[in-house]
């Protein structure tokens, strides 16, 4: 927490350094983030990379009331819901499939290698309802504790809990149907 | 059936591997992005400088010129009668003869109480040729100023980004530049005691005994300013410290500011060269917005 406020602290003080440490103590925890949101590795490395870009753009906007952690995750988290609203519309107008295509070819490198075990597990996560799917991935993954996580989907820490009791349970069912097949 | 703890494990601990060479590149365009609004920023910040000293206190100077008349013909204000104290009307008139001049400026910034950003110029002055300001940030330097109202030219040239800004002044601007320029230190001199102030009594700044006075009246200082303060060495009357505080508009908000001119050689040569930009071929010319 101190090497973070002090980054912080570095970074609004006009420091690359400390850009390139936040950049690289937090960029694969929030890429993991964002492709178990998304199950889309191409998406999420959009949005992690759109995201940085972003945050360097405006060191000023940064304000911290908790962890440094909780708020990248937070803010890729917001643009996650973006990205799925937009494919929700793409995809009312038929567009996804010929943009993904598009999207594809022009990236003949990954940022993110290719996992056996991400893709089971993020293909189970898409079964789950969204907003249970973001209670597990942000708790479980992005370490955001279950009072920010209520803060950020308005709604009550009960409600929180509940949906990731439920989500558990549900992705575990998932799995264990898939390994007796 | 899997107990939760292991669930949770499961998606607590799943790894991924980046590609290292699109992850330098990835870094590579953040910084680049970073380093591109730093840039922005204090591109912002010197033409919010720029515009400060081209407009708003040109105009009050106009209206000050009068006064300052009355001031050198027979405004004088003296201290007890057992010390040297300044003359003030001998001090502008002291100064107007004088040909070129060099001194110091810091400029601060405040975004926050705790965060504020400040500029350092080194500032040449020649009634022959114009003003030359060269600006560092960090110890860098950041953008050189050249205001030359006899070429009827005025630069920006920043050398890190290689670019640079010319203005061609018309007439009637470069009468005022050579007027009023506001690198000119004479020209905040002429405004502080164009109208009342408050003595502000004796001082000792480096080692040498001054006297101050101040105006805060909005009349003299202007809308964006608030305070102007000048410091003169009771023994020669010629100014040891000038500073102005106000607030200018600088990102969409107005934000405080602070000028301190300082470590004034009056009366030194300077050589026409020190007036020429001689940009090079490389850089690119921008114009303004």
């Amino acid at each position: 927490m101190l090497e973070d406020k002090l980054l912080i602290w570095r970074f609004k003080r006009g420091s690359s350094d400390a850009l390139c440490r936040i950049y690289k103590k937090y960029k694969d925890n929030l890429l993991r983030l964002a492709s178990a949101l998304l199950n889309d590795t191409s998406a999420a490395e959009d949005i992690v990379h759109d995201f940085f870009v972003s945050f360097a753009q405006s060191p000023e906007k940064l304000k911290l009331n908790g962890s440094l952690k909780s708020y990248l995750a937070t803010c890729v988290v917001n643009r996650v819901r973006n990205t799925n609203k937009t494919r929700q519309r793409q995809e009312t107008a038929g567009l996804n499939e010929a943009e993904s295509a598009v999207s594809n070819s022009k990236r003949p490198e990954q940022w993110i290698i290719g996992n056996e075990q991400l893709r089971q597990l993020n293909d189970a996560l898409a079964q789950l309802p969204e907003q249970q799917r973001e209670v597990i991935i942000l708790h479980l993954q992005g370490g955001m504790k279950f009072k920010a996580i209520a803060e950020l989907q308005g709604v009550s820490i009960n409600t929180v809990q509940s949906r990731y009791r439920y989500g558990l349970d549900k992705l575990r069912s998932i799995l264990d149907s898939e390994a007796k097949l | 059936m899997r107990p939760a703890e292991n669930i949770e494990k499961l998606v607590k601990n799943i790894n991924i591997d980046t590609n290292a060479k699109i992850d330098e590149e990835v870094l590579g365009e953040v910084v680049k992005a970073f380093e591109k609004s730093k840039s922005k920023k204090t591109s912002a910040i010197e033409q919010n400088i720029w515009r400060i000293i081209m407009k708003s206190r040109m105009t009050k100077l106009a209206a000050a010129a009068v006064i300052i008349v009355a001031v050198i013909l027979g405004l004088t204000i003296t201290g007890g009668p057992d010390m040297a104290s300044v003359t003030w009307a001998e001090v502008i008139e002291k100064v107007e003869q004088i040909p070129a001049l060099s001194f110091d400026m810091t400029t601060e910034i405040s975004y926050t109480e705790n965060e504020k950003l400040s500029l350092q110029s080194v500032n040449y002055v020649a009634g022959d040729y114009g003003t030359k300001s060269s600006i560092y940030m960090n110890g860098e330097l950041f953008v050189l100023k050249y205001r030359l109202p006899n070429k009827k030219l005025a630069y920006q040239i920043r050398p890190k980004d290689k670019t640079y800004f010319r203005f061609d002044l018309s007439d009637e601007l470069a009468a005022k530049v050579k007027e009023q320029d506001p690198d000119d230190p004479r020209t905040w001199l002429k405004m502080i005691l164009s109208g009342d102030y408050t003595e502000l009594g004796r001082d000792n700044i480096n080692g040498v005994a001054v006297e101050g006075i101040e105006s805060s009246n909005p009349e003299i200082v202007g809308s964006n300013e608030r305070v102007m303060r000048l410091w003169v060495d009771v023994e020669t009357n010629l100014p040891v410290r000038i500073e102005v505080e106000g607030e200018g508009m600088e990102g969409g908000q107005m934000r405080p500011h602070k000028f301190v001119m300082e470590n004034f050689q009056w009366n030194v040569e300077l050589d026409e060269s020190v007036f020429e930009p001689n940009i090079p071929e490389d850089y690119k010319r921008l114009m303004e917005r």
